[in-house]
């Protein structure tokens, strides 16, 4: 296994060892090359991780779990605020409406409700003001976490296209506790708890990029609260409560934000909106060759359909996108101008920097990983390249980098195994069958004793 | 270390592939990123080059632990004026190459301006040799 780089990088996402089978799907979808199979289950790199769900998404074991926040810790806290994101409105039915949605909060414990998004406006002049204050293109939004991370694992240059603002969560967190403040509350009695969507947000909330400490207290996993909610939806529907009245209400821009093609319209210039994190690795290595150079502003969002495909979304995401463009049409939609809580400096969102934090090469010295890097492409040649997942590395290429590193035995390659073990002339006759003469190469045996 | 790689000219789809290989090997060497992003803006300008105006080429990479080297060999039309052509702007790109979105005149200034030492030699009818070495 590649040895684990620093334990400050926090990650949601873990492998349960007793569901996993090490079947290697997970392994196989993942984008920063982060899992390997190791004694028949899957591992995750701590340093390569982005908790972007991918590999949750391919399990077919329910074997990879994100962490779990706890409902009853919100009770340690004198007041109680549940901060929401806007697609959780998209996962009940249309006739559940933001009243119903609030006073089912407030009947689980909240004390009160905040939607994460009414920090937007904030954001809007964050990347209007980065826009053009730098020549930079394009320029890339930092809203969707994974996306974040993605870019300082993959591509560490373009940590510097990164707007340089706080998620909204945390900026909706001040927003809350300036509020507080305002009112002479005690800032250490409020409990500010985020109903996430998916993992990579609850790693915003734990360990914020660029940031050292975020005013969110702790989060709740959107599935787990779709459930208690729709408990107490039930309880509720048809009844009225006289004494209820709604503090927070959202434009049409918040309520669209964090689909996709929710930021783009704010932006200047030319500018594209990009979901699903395939789509975004294949458009930032062109805009990494510079091969892209007339491209604005860019937004990127890891999940298909933005944050209504998170992995803790309940609902079907094309339906949470088309329930969500409903109610933002909707002639009741909020027609307030700026953000809710206007008292809040540019100074006081942004962030230093976005620190690259580059996967590893082959060594730290340039001559050895040069000698390595030949090495990695001889042992490349002799493998089948059918990237089978069998040797728990997943590619060929993946593996003869393993190889090197001296993490794997080259042995670990079945193909290796059968053209090394002169015994097993059936495994190779069988092999030959389905693969052709090109997949054993007895030569290399022969060639590998001589280079030793 | 060695690599090589063979260019089609015309294959426009195919136009930057070499230099995303070259690009994988030099992310595993632990170079630092902004060397590794002004080579691979230099070769990626320079491969597009001989996609766009030459017949065929082929790329030559030596990494050593000081330096990179870079030669780009193409047969085709060779360049008429190189002072010309490091000119910002100046351009000899066929209209269909340019409603391709390539062929702004930028190619060989971009180069320069990523490279330490860049050494072009053309014979017009025969081809053009592009030489530029970076420093690590």
């Amino acid at each position: 296994m590649e040895k684990q780089s620093p334990s400050s990088i926090f990650h949601a996402i873990y492998v349960d060892e007793n569901q996993c089978i090490g079947c290697t799907r997970c392994m196989k979808i993942c984008s920063t090359a982060a899992i390997r199979i190791c004694n028949g289950t899957a591992m995750i790199s701590n340093s390569r991780c982005i908790d972007c769900g991918e590999c949750i998404k391919a399990c077919n074991f329910n074997a990879i779990h994100i962490s779990q926040g706890d409902l009853q810790s919100i009770f340690k806290y004198k007041y109680r605020v549940a901060l929401i994101p806007a697609v959780l409105f998209g996962q009940f039915k249309l006739d559940v409406t933001h009243d119903d949605l609030h006073r089912a909060l407030l009947s689980i414990g909240f004390t009160s409700v905040y939607e994460e998004e009414l920090s937007a406006e904030f954001q809007i002049d964050a990347i209007r003001r980065f826009q053009q204050e730098s020549d930079i293109k394009p320029v890339i939004s930092s809203f969707c976490p994974a996306i974040v991370r993605l870019i300082q694992v993959r591509f560490p240059t373009l940590t510097e296209n990164l707007v340089l603002v706080k998620s909204l969560i945390d900026i909706t967190g001040l927003t809350i506790l300036k509020e507080a403040a305002d009112k002479g509350i005690d800032p250490s009695d409020v409990g500010i708890f985020y109903i996430t969507p998916c993992a990579a947000k609850i790693c915003a909330v734990v360990s914020p990029v660029g940031d050292e400490k975020s005013p969110i207290t702790g989060f709740l996993n959107m599935d787990m609260m779709f459930d208690r909610l729709s408990i107490e939806l039930q309880k509720i529907k048809g009844t009225v409560d006289p004494s209820f009245k709604r503090k927070t209400s959202l434009t049409r821009t918040e309520v669209k934000w964090s689909l996709t093609g929710g930021e783009i319209k704010h932006a200047f210039g030319r500018k594209l909106s990009i979901d699903g994190i395939a789509n975004v690795i294949e458009f930032l290595n062109k805009v990494d060759d510079e091969a892209i150079d007339d491209i604005d502003f860019l937004e990127l969002r890891a999940c298909d359909q933005g944050c209504a495909g998170g992995i803790l979304t309940q609902g079907n995401r094309f339906l949470t996108v088309e329930k969500l463009m409903m109610r933002a049409n909707k002639k009741a939609v909020n027609k307030r101008h700026g953000p809710y809580y206007s008292d809040i400096t540019y100074d006081e969102i942004k962030v230093p920097t976005v620190n690259p934090r580059p996967i590893e090469g082959l060594d730290k010295d340039i001559s050895v990983a040069i000698k390595k890097m030949e090495q990695k492409q001889e042992i490349y040649k002799m493998l089948p390249q059918l990237d089978c997942g069998c040797c728990g590395c997943p590619t060929c290429e993946a593996f003869s980098e393993d190889v090197v590193k001296s993490l794997k035995p080259l042995s670990s390659c079945m193909f290796i195994q059968v053209a090394f073990n002169s015994k097993n002339d059936r495994g190779k006759e069988i092999i030959r069958k389905i693969w052709g003469d090109s997949k054993i190469v007895e030569e290399l045996k022969n060639k590998l004793e001589n280079d030793n | 270390m060695h690599l090589e790689y063979k260019v089609q000219g015309g294959n426009f789809s195919k136009a930057g592939h070499a230099s995303g290989e070259i690009k994988k090997v030099l992310k595993q060497l632990n170079l630092n990123p902004m060397v590794i992003k002004r080579i691979v803006v230099a070769l990626y300008e320079a491969e597009v080059n001989i996609v766009a105006h030459a017949y065929e080429g082929d790329i030559i990479v030596d990494i050593d632990d000081s330096k990179v080297h870079v030669v780009l060999n193409d047969r085709g039309p060779g360049i008429p004026s190189i002072e010309r052509a490091m000119e910002k702007g100046y351009s000899t790109a066929s209209p269909l190459v340019r409603e391709m979105g390539f062929g702004a005149g930028m190619g060989l200034p971009n180069i320069k301006k990523n490279t330490d030492e860049l050494n072009i030699k053309s014979v017009v009818g025969e081809g053009t040799t592009v030489d530029f070495i970076n420093y690590l």
